[in-house]
């Protein structure tokens, strides 16, 4: 299994803040100093995640500093950083795909590039047709108003922003596409035994 | 085409008492001789200027200016005027911007530090205040994306501020 890049490691982050509050409800454990009571705690999590971003964005961190804290994040994640592997890559996870699986889908963020541009102003992804979008543009480090992108029928974002060119002045553009309200899809999973107690 | 202004700003973690602004218009206009930034907190007090005047002079022969204006975390609003011969303003942008790699940055070497002594987590002060000023920093940076608050922004950046700057206290 290949260690995560910084990148990775950051959405794993991101996805792990709900997967573990999510599974910390589910018990006794919330309080009125869940951050001190439990290292895996979502808060937690979700202030280890940042801290990475921003030092993975600020550009004043070292490649080892930022490599020994991403190390410090996937320790911090645990079981549900191997979730979050498999729900942003669609690999990994290890004992988390039930036997006889054909697997989860589920799509939450789609980082882009100006090279995943069709054209000056259209990314297209068949993926995400109808979904309700939330589209952050990392250069100028806010998201875009819903009169500054449009979505294809057919799926993916076309920038309506003047002057926008993903082939020329903007070739540099990032983008991170989030699903506002996601769905996955996932196939019954079938026993690979049956088990009858008489 | 005329122009359509735009502006690109940026604050480097690098370098977080600079603020870098670059021109990210479209189209053009002649009568346009000359730029003028204004940059404005939440008290009113503007960054930019010499005491006389409340803008800095941006040459149209230059892409992008770099103020060396930042001190600490602060919520801005920044306006940038085109202006003809005559001083006359041809075209206008103006947008609200926290500008927070101070106490991102201190942020990162607080969890960096976690990161290699975890036992320290489970110092209840410790921990405590670290998420009071996760929350201050985040709230003070999303009034701004969020809301275009500076003021409200700017209370929050505050305590973050005053918690880095007796850092011995706190963590």
């Amino acid at each position: 299994m290949a260690l995560a890049t910084i990148p990775q490691a950051i959405t794993r982050g991101d996805i792990s803040v709900y997967l573990s509050g999510n599974d910390n409800a589910k018990g006794d454990l919330f309080g009125p100093r869940i951050a001190a009571k439990f290292v895996n705690s979502n808060v937690t999590i979700l202030m280890v995640t940042d801290a990475l971003r921003w030092g993975y964005e600020g550009g004043a961190q070292t490649a080892q500093s930022l490599r020994s804290l991403r190390n410090y994040l996937i320790w911090l994640i645990g079981k549900y950083g191997q979730q979050a592997e498999f729900i942003s890559q669609g690999a990994g996870g290890g004992s988390v795909i039930p036997s006889g699986s054909a697997g989860f889908n589920f799509l939450y963020l789609i980082p882009i590039t100006a090279a995943d541009f069709t054209d000056a102003t259209t990314y297209n992804d068949t993926r995400i047709p109808g979904k309700q979008l939330k589209v952050y543009w990392n250069n100028i480090n806010r998201f875009l108003l819903s009169s500054e992108f449009s979505q294809p029928v057919t799926g993916g974002i076309t920038i309506l922003i003047d002057g926008f060119d993903a082939q020329g002045a903007n070739s540099d553009a990032e983008f991170d596409i989030f699903i506002v309200n996601p769905t996955g899809s996932n196939q019954n999973p079938t026993p690979s035994n049956t088990r009858v107690i008489s | 085409m005329a122009i359509s202004p735009a502006i690109l700003v940026e604050q480097s973690g690098l370098t977080p008492n600079i603020v870098t602004i670059t021109d990210d218009s479209t189209g053009s206009d002649s009568t346009i001789t000359k730029r003028w930034v204004f940059i404005q907190d939440a008290t009113g007090l503007y960054l930019t200027g010499d005491g006389t005047v409340n803008y800095t002079v941006w040459s149209i022969d230059d892409l992008s200016i770099s103020l060396d204006i930042l001190t600490q975390d602060v919520d801005v609003a920044i306006s940038v005027q085109w202006l003809d011969v005559d001083d006359g303003v041809v075209a206008e942008v103006e947008d609200t911007y926290p500008l927070c790699q101070f106490g991102k940055q201190f942020f990162y070497y607080l969890l960096q530090l976690q990161g290699l002594t975890p036992g320290v987590y489970q110092d209840l002060s410790y921990a405590t205040n670290l998420v009071l000023f996760y929350a201050n920093l985040v709230g003070g940076i999303n009034a701004v994306l969020w809301g275009n608050d500076i003021a409200a922004g700017q209370n929050c950046l505050n305590r973050e501020i005053q918690m880095q700057q007796n850092q011995s206290l706190y963590f």
